[in-house]
This record gives C-alpha cells, sequence and structure tokens, in this order.
C-alpha cells in the first residue's frame, strides 16, 4: 500500500483497494496533495520531484506502520509522485481507513505531517524567474 | 569502499550524484566527511549552512555514527515532498 511513481493515480481507484482490504472498515479520509499554480509570490510553471529511492520507500513503510499501530485504523495506503509534475496534478494521496471517522482523520493528518517531515522527497519550483529547490524544513 | 549519494539541491551544487570513497576499514561518518572535504572543497560549508541530514544505510545518523565498508551515506538538503501550505 506504499508506492513512489512516476505515473498518475486514480484516487478512486485507490479508495476501492483500500475498502477492499476490510469489510470492518466504515470510514475513509483521503488527502490529495495537487500541484498549485502561485507559491511563494511566484507563478510556477512546473514542479520537479526527486527522491533517493531506498530510504524514501523505507521511511513511507515505516510511517504506514506506525500509523497501524498508533491509530485505530484498519488500512493506510500512501502515493507519491516523483519526476515532473504540471499545475493541477496530482502529487500526493494519503488514504486512512477505519472503522470510524475520528481515528481516520487523525492517522491521514499524521501521515501527511510525518511524510514531509522524514521522507526524503524534494521538490523544485520552476517558475518564471528559474528553478528553485524548496527546502524549507530546516 | 563507501558510496556517498547526494541529492536534490546539494547535487546539484556538487555536480554529482554519488562519489565512491575508499576508506581503508572502520571509520566514521564525520571522517567521512573530512575525507570528502578534501575532494569536494566546501562541502563542510554546504553541510552546514544548508541544515544538512546525513543518512548512513538509509537512516539518519550523527557524525559519530560508525561507517563499515560496502556501507552507503546520503547527504541530503531538509526534505519537502509533499506540497506547501496544504
Amino acid at each position: 500500500m506504499i508506492k513512489i511513481q512516476k505515473e498518475d493515480f486514480s484516487v478512486e481507484e485507490e479508495i476501492k483497494k483500500v475498502k477492499a482490504k476490510s469489510a470492518r472498515i466504515g470510514g475513509i479520509v483521503a488527502f490529495l496533495g495537487t500541484a498549485r499554480e502561485f507559491s511563494r509570490g511566484k507563478d510556477i510553471k512546473k514542479l520537479q520531484y526527486e527522491h533517493y529511492a531506498g530510504m524514501a520507500h523505507k521511511k513511507l513503510e515505516e510511517l504506514r506502520e506506525r500509523a497501524l499501530k498508533n491509530f485505530d485504523v484498519l488500512e493506510v495506503a500512501i502515493i507519491h509522485r516523483t519526476g515532473e509534475i504540471k499545475i493541477g496534478e496530482n502529487i500526493v494521496l494519503i488514504i486512512a481507513a477505519a472503522e470510524h471517522r475520528r481515528e481516520a482523520f487523525k492517522a491521514c493528518e499524521w501521515c501527511i505531517d510525518e511524510l514531509k517531515r522524514a521522507v526524503p522527497i524534494w521538490k523544485k519550483e520552476v517558475t518564471s524567474d528559474g528553478e528553485v529547490w524548496v527546502e524549507e524544513h530546516a | 569502499m563507501v558510496t556517498v549519494k547526494f541529492f536534490a539541491s546539494f547535487r546539484e551544487k556538487i555536480g554529482k550524484s554519488e562519489i565512491k570513497l575508499s576508506t581503508g576499514g572502520e571509520t566514521t561518518v564525520e571522517n567521512v566527511i573530512e575525507a570528502l572535504e578534501k575532494k569536494i572543497p566546501g562541502l563542510k560549508k554546504l553541510i552546514a549552512e544548508g541544515n544538512a541530514v546525513v543518512a548512513l544505510n538509509e537512516e539518519v545518523a550523527a557524525e559519530d555514527a560508525v561507517v563499515k565498508e560496502g556501507d552507503e551515506i546520503a547527504i541530503f538538503p531538509p526534505v519537502s515532498g509533499g506540497c506547501r501550505h496544504d
């Protein structure tokens, strides 16, 4: 349920896969991050994502395991795209499924926060003024 | 031999994504960085100013972590996956 891929994904398809994991699921929360046109006062043309393949997979898998352990959720799926991403396209999808909505919301939010903190994936913004790596978590 | 990988802005500034280094047996992350500085002058400054993260075999490592033959080190800037202000 962890994927790092160049290709786009279907939110509906991914939710369907999560749903198929357990008949006990009663609430699913999905977070979808998409590429925005305007960031930090600049018009963005496109985004370029780079990742440290081995470590990024390992950290995403750990993240999922921790979410399953720390929250009362039945399944967690995480997909992050890499390479070139155009404005409006999907970047990241987190799906948390639980018996009840509250734990699904909590797990989903925790996952995206942790992903941004600890998974070695970097974003470069290509703007009309040039290219800039976003390394804000200093 | 130890493999050292660079990512994102560090990779671009250094102009390499990977470098192999002969360590002559067991050493530390700190010593590897000292040895690298000779090959890549300015690396230590980049690490300090860029708030670099150093990983050893895919886990964040301290300067005194023991590096063995065949290990993989990665030096990279703070991560920025996902999307901003979301």
